[in-house]
């Protein structure tokens, strides 16, 4: 669909809110007991935190929750009896999500309904709205700058403007949204795209050559390069990267519970753990260098050969989370041949 | 995009993930460590499967494994071979006939049967790495008429980990196939007391038989040294295409799917592309394997 465009006033952005939360479970930044900023269901508007700033763990566990109940099962009477638990029950709404979080849905989308449909995960999906809210400030370690990633897959977006957001709708989800609320929003005036083209500007969020997809080929033929090992051995393979990460969607199936009865489930796993790929007389990442480049050329060259974009929406939680501040996208510039000087500072030492 | 074959899934399934149960009708020792279970269907018709394709296979309480379908589709039921190497495995070795396993599958490639018809066949198979070969033996056998030579080289260990010996004894009294086993050498040239076959490891015997690669597949699993030292001597030595050897890799493996991220090569996933590859594409691959 072509773009829509709208004004929603301060005042209607409260409004939307608690109207919403009567329709949808509503999703949205906001401060726990303890002051940590976190994705959770804030129960008034007031309690929204309309920061830059990202929480920790990203917005994908409301599609692919960190542990998920395929099966229950109970043995009884020489019988098994085995059970899939009920799809959710009530659409989402993401509020105020950054825009890297909300992208990332539109990327994993691609291996959830390439072939098989996973149907734990597009259950979810299929009820997922989003309403992101565009930054004002590129953050330290970000780099959405780099990266042309599908925003086009975002269903709405909301640009912070003097006294009222403007609202790029991007999908029908995002436009179905604006239809149920219609009196809340206002149509646009003036040039929105233009404005939107210097609200990036200003923030910093802009895309900026070279873009980090186009070192796709440069990695391509840098999987035996030397220095893998020197830049990627500081790696502890404690796997923060990938749990923080929107995008990282490997995970692992194991039983939880007894002969009795208990739970097969879906977990989060991790790529950079000695034991993701060790099978019995066989461990193709026998060092931890190759467990680490399996991780960025995952993102940065298959993924996107396989479905297109690459597994990465630029937010830097691997770089801010990393213990041993490895920092991917210098790693990509440099196996990707987008810059000659090799990733400097302590933060490589080998 | 597609879903799964609707008979690959229980009647009344709900996702993806959610398996079928299985009744473990037979057992066999294979070995002191290996088993081959006999499965029969019992919630609805067995599923169409195909030689060389894998299906997950479990226990609730214990989890998930990766299996090869070992016996031939003209078969009646499923068999797999499972070696206990670990907790799953375990498990499984634990079952006595009439207890239920999980079974989600038949997922991933097979051999191309319509593209080896008219051709000589060389099986050669390393340890357990007979039993994802086993199902399409049999199937050639059936159909002995398709195939102008068939011949097969089993290599294990030890005489103890020979897997299918009854079938083996059956093979060596056929006059329409070539049957060669031996064990690995534990001082070179030295015959092993009371072992009928040789006493070699794969790549001499190729060296010495000198199969032509003129009209002939090889078709080989075995541990990763074995298939990547046969391929060396069937390409440099004896001038093979690399597109004339088939195998079927291991990689670890949760979902089957395509989803998971665990058996990727490259951008292969190994689970939907494969298992079943040409040598020539394994050669593609970023030398990970």
């Amino acid at each position: 669909m072509d773009a829509e465009y709208y004004k929603l006033s301060a005042e209607n952005a409260a409004g939307l809110f608690e109207r919403a939360r009567a329709d949808y479970d509503v999703v949205a930044k906001t401060r726990d007991a303890n002051g940590n900023l976190v994705y959770g269901r804030p129960v008034s508007f007031e309690d929204v935190a309309f920061v830059d700033e990202q929480p920790p763990m990203s917005a994908k566990a409301f599609a692919l929750p960190q542990n998920e109940t395929l099966v229950r099962y109970e043995r009884g009477g020489g019988e098994i009896r085995a059970e899939t638990p009920e799809a959710p029950a009530r659409d989402l709404l993401l509020f105020g999500v950054n825009v890297c979080d909300a992208a990332a849905f539109d990327i994993i989308d691609r291996v959830f309904q390439w072939d098989y449909l996973d149907d734990p995960y597009l259950a979810r999906r299929e009820r997922t709205t989003q309403l992101a809210l565009a930054c004002t400030a590129l953050q330290r370690d970000c780099f959405c700058n780099r990266i042309s990633y599908a925003e086009d897959g975002v269903d709405a977006v909301a640009y912070p403007r003097e006294g009222h957001y403007l609202v790029k709708i991007q999908t029908d989800n995002g436009r179905r949204l604006v239809e149920r609320y219609r009196n809340l929003f206002a149509e646009a005036d003036g040039d929105p795209e233009t404005e939107i083209t210097s609200f990036l500007e200003k923030a910093g969020t802009a895309k900026r050559e070279p873009l980090l997809e186009t070192a796709q080929s440069g990695l391509a033929g840098a999987f035996e390069h030397a220095d893998w090992e020197i830049l990627a051995s500081t790696c502890i393979g404690c796997g923060i990267c990938t749990y923080t990460c929107p995008t990282c969607h490997c995970f692992d199936i194991q039983d939880e519970g007894g002969y009795v009865g208990g739970r097969r489930l879906r977990t989060w796993d991790h790529c950079t753990g000695r034991t993701f790929t060790a099978m019995p007389a066989h461990q193709p990442r026998d060092r931890q260098y190759k467990r680490y480049r399996q991780r960025l050329l995952h993102k940065f060259w298959y993924y996107p050969e396989r479905f297109g974009p690459v597994l990465c929406t630029g937010c830097g939680r691997c770089i801010t989370h990393c213990p041993v501040k490895i920092n991917i996208k210098e790693l990509v510039e440099y196996f990707g041949g987008l810059s000659d000087a090799p990733p400097g500072g302590r933060r490589h030492a080998p | 995009m597609r879903r799964p074959a609707a008979d690959a899934m229980p009647p009344d399934t709900e996702h993806i993930y959610e398996p079928r149960l299985l009744r473990v009708t037979g057992l066999a020792e294979e070995t002191p460590t290996t088993t081959t279970f006999q499965l029969a269907f019992e919630d609805g018709p067995r599923p169409d499967f195909k030689c060389g394709q894998f299906g997950e296979f479990g226990l609730y309480g214990a989890g998930e494994a990766t299996f090869c379908l070992a016996s031939p589709p003209h078969w009646e039921g499923l068999e797999i071979t499972v070696k206990e190497v670990g907790k799953v495995t375990r498990a499984l070795h634990n079952l006595n006939e009439g207890d239920q396993i999980t079974f989600r599958g038949p997922y991933g490639n097979w051999f191309p049967y319509e593209e080896l018809k008219g051709k000589k066949l060389l099986f050669i198979g390393g340890g357990i790495g007979q039993a994802p070969l086993r199902g399409l033996l049999w199937t050639c056998l059936e159909n002995r008429g398709d195939f102008e030579q068939l011949d097969l080289i089993y290599a294990a260990r030890e005489e103890c980990e020979l897997v299918y010996e009854r079938e083996l004894v059956d093979f060596e009294g056929r006059d329409d196939m070539g049957v060669t086993l031996a064990l690995d050498p534990v001082c070179p040239g030295e015959p092993i007391p009371g072992w009928r076959g040789r006493t070699s490891f794969v790549p001499p015997i190729l060296e010495e038989e000198r199969p032509s690669p003129e009209n002939r597949v090889v078709i080989t699993c075995g541990p990763p040294i074995m298939i990547k030292l046969v391929a060396k001597t069937l390409i440099e030595t004896l001038g093979y295409d690399p597109a004339q050897i088939w195998t079927t890799l291991e990689m670890r493996m949760k979902c089957g799917l395509g989803k998971c991220g665990r058996c990727n090569i490259g951008s292969t996933y190994v689970c939907k592309d494969g298992p079943v590859f040409t040598y020539e594409q394994v050669l593609a691959f970023p030398q990970e394997f």
